[in-house]
């Protein structure tokens, strides 16, 4: 890859980091939907953790293989933000 | 496909690859050799080679161990009983002092002497999964991310082969090393693609609930909780209890237990809070003749012996990670499979090495006397011969050692885990420091610890491959002893072939892979 050390870092990073993070909250957000179509809650569970461990090798190729990461980079916090206000929004939570 | 998102594709493949190869090679060999982890124990606990029992022990013969777990106040206690691939029981619990295990003569009920190891399932199945770093479970974590990268490397891999058909017919051993150990890595990647893929995804999902704490935390009130729920144990969540209850009959309970099962056989016997009020006693159904671990578990109050849960079957998404979990855990018994696992197994070892050694043969023209090409160099030395070279450490150390021998204060058991961090350090040092013929001189050293090792095991127990083989009960045995010797004549012709093939290479020294067991 003819990039610069320090595009290389940044999705080294955003890999590890962001997406890791995107990946936990798509878990979360997954789940609740599930959830809310009449899922019981430990099949939402398990199923969303089945589909995090497919997802998460996906945003990592997606990182390493599109031209610029600013893509990637919106997406994951888009996930992210979207996971931490899911709780808020069902009442299924604790 | 676009020229640049192949290359980009090869670049991660390269890099994870040559980070995480190291983590990945040691995951996956310890977990090869725990596909047979109840055999190695056998083998390292001489103790426990018994013919099966004609008839099964009453569970109340067990009883003096569950009196001692509630004299130490464990907070649990469980037997697991003979079976096929296994003829003794085993008892275990924790006291305060660490967890204890006893073996137990399927004919007289009485204990087994301590060999004084930890076996396989002691030491090398939960390396497999821990690596043995218990620091805030960064063992755990770690294994997670190079799970995560062997996926990647899986999907990588493919987009950067051109002619993923061709490269199942091509191996062209007489051609240059580098060639060799390209083909040699396509070969394997390749056949064993679908293995490669669904292990690290099976395993993944056995550990997720670890890598997702977040998730499970806003989805639970707390962990356990999911867990429990997940694998019908939902009857252990009680409160502690108080102590100087009384534990009914094992056998009464199991009489109820057996009804609703049809006559089959628990695998394990679980006693939860033992001699509290609040106590359980749980079987569990032997899945020995399916793959799914169905966790039809049956449980009762420990003070009245009345029936507490008997699970539904499972619907269908959890019944579907159990499949995952019984497709990686193998406690299915099936010879051929179990085989099948332990070669493939084998196979994503060789893929791994020959992936590190291509990098290494790339370079080594141009880079050879760089600090980064040392520094793998010595790392791929250490990880890949090195661990094997280490095992075999291992159980020499466990054939030599005198029982309860004691050096500075350190138990047997531990003895032995400590010749094998030392002699893996060592090896890791030996690639550093001296890397010129590191290949050769340590593909000998396999060779001539796994016949040592063979050798011992008659030395020290009398058990030659001529007696295991003839008796059926001590096969697990002999069956390790032939591997040790078929590993050694592999080990030894690499030697001799790369030793014979650095003589002819005058001009530059290339050295392939010592694929061994």
């Amino acid at each position: 890859m003819a990039q610069s050390g320090l595009k290389t870092t940044g999705r080294i990073i955003l890999t590890l980091g962001g997406g890791y993070w995107a990946t936990s909250a798509s878990f979360v957000l997954f789940a609740f939907l599930m959830i809310a179509c009449g899922l019981p809650r430990v099949e939402a569970t398990t199923l969303s953790m089945m589909l995090a461990f497919l997802l998460y090798p996906c945003l990592i190729l997606w990182v390493f293989g599109a031209r610029r990461i600013g893509n990637p980079f919106v997406v994951f916090c888009a996930l992210i933000v979207a996971g931490h206000i899911a709780p808020f929004f069902f009442s299924q939570g604790h | 496909m676009e020229p640049d998102f192949r290359r980009a594709m090869g670049w991660l493949h390269t890099w994870s690859g040559v980070v995480l190869g190291c983590i990945l090679f040691a995951i996956f060999w310890m977990g090869t050799l725990s596909v047979f982890d109840i055999e190695i124990d056998q083998w390292m606990k001489p103790a426990t080679r018994l013919p099966p029992a004609a008839q099964a022990l009453p569970l109340e013969s067990f009883r003096p161990s569950l009196n001692e777990a509630i004299a130490a106040r464990a907070p649990f206690w469980n037997v697991e009983l003979p079976n096929d691939r296994q003829s003794v029981a085993s008892v275990h619990y924790r006291s305060k002092s660490g967890a204890v295990s006893h073996d137990i003569d399927p004919v007289s009920g009485h204990v087994l002497p301590d060999t004084g190891t930890l076996g396989a399932s002691g030491f090398i199945f939960p390396f497999h999964y821990t690596l043995h770093i218990k620091l805030m479970n960064l063992g755990e974590w770690l294994v997670g991310l190079a799970s995560m990268a062997m996926l990647v490397l899986c999907v990588s891999g493919v987009i950067i082969h051109r002619k993923i058909f061709a490269e199942f017919f091509t191996f062209r051993p007489r051609k240059q090393s580098r060639r060799l150990l390209l083909d040699l890595h396509n070969l394997s990647g390749v056949l064993g693609l679908p293995f490669h893929i669904i292990l690290t995804f099976s395993g993944l999902t056995i550990l997720g609930a670890t890598f997702f704490p977040t998730g499970i935390k806003t989805l639970y009130p707390s962990p356990r909780g999911y867990f429990y729920e997940a694998n019908s144990l939902s009857f252990l969540n009680t409160k502690p209890g108080q102590p100087g209850a009384p534990v009914v009959s094992l056998d009464e309970t199991f009489k109820q237990a057996n009804a609703l099962w049809g006559g089959d056989r628990p695998e394990t016997v679980l006693v939860f809070n033992p001699g509290k009020t609040t106590g359980r006693i749980a079987f569990f159904r032997s899945t020995e003749q399916q793959v799914v671990m169905n966790r039809d578990v049956v449980a009762f109050s420990s003070t009245t012996g009345e029936l507490l849960s008997h699970p539904p079957a499972p619907r269908p998404i959890i019944r579907a990670q159990r499949f995952l979990s019984g497709l990686h855990f193998i406690h299915f018994h099936h010879w051929v499979l179990r085989w099948l696992y332990f070669v493939l197994g084998l196979g994503s070892c060789c893929m791994i090495a020959t992936g590190y050694l291509f990098w290494q043969e790339s370079r080594r023209a141009r880079q050879a006397g760089t600090f980064g090409f040392r520094l793998v160099e010595g790392l791929s030395a250490g990880s890949i011969t090195g661990i094997i070279i280490a095992t075999l450490a291992f159980f020499i150390s466990n054939r030599l050692l005198l029982p309860g021998a004691h050096i500075l204060g350190v138990e047997r058991a531990a003895l032995e885990v400590w010749c094998f961090y030392l002699v893996w350090l060592a090896t890791f040092l030996h690639g550093w420091f001296w890397p010129r013929g590191i290949w050769v001189s340590q593909s000998a050293a396999i060779s001539i610890l796994a016949a040592l090792a063979a050798v011992l095991n008659w030395l020290t127990t009398g058990d030659h491959p001529l007696h295991t083989l003839s008796h059926r009960y001590l096969w697990p045995v002999g069956g390790m002893d032939l591997v040790l010797l078929a590993g050694s004549a592999l080990a030894l012709l690499t030697a001799i072939r790369l030793a014979r093939r650095k003589q002819n290479a005058t001009t530059a020294p290339r050295q392939p892979a010592g694929k061994t067991t």
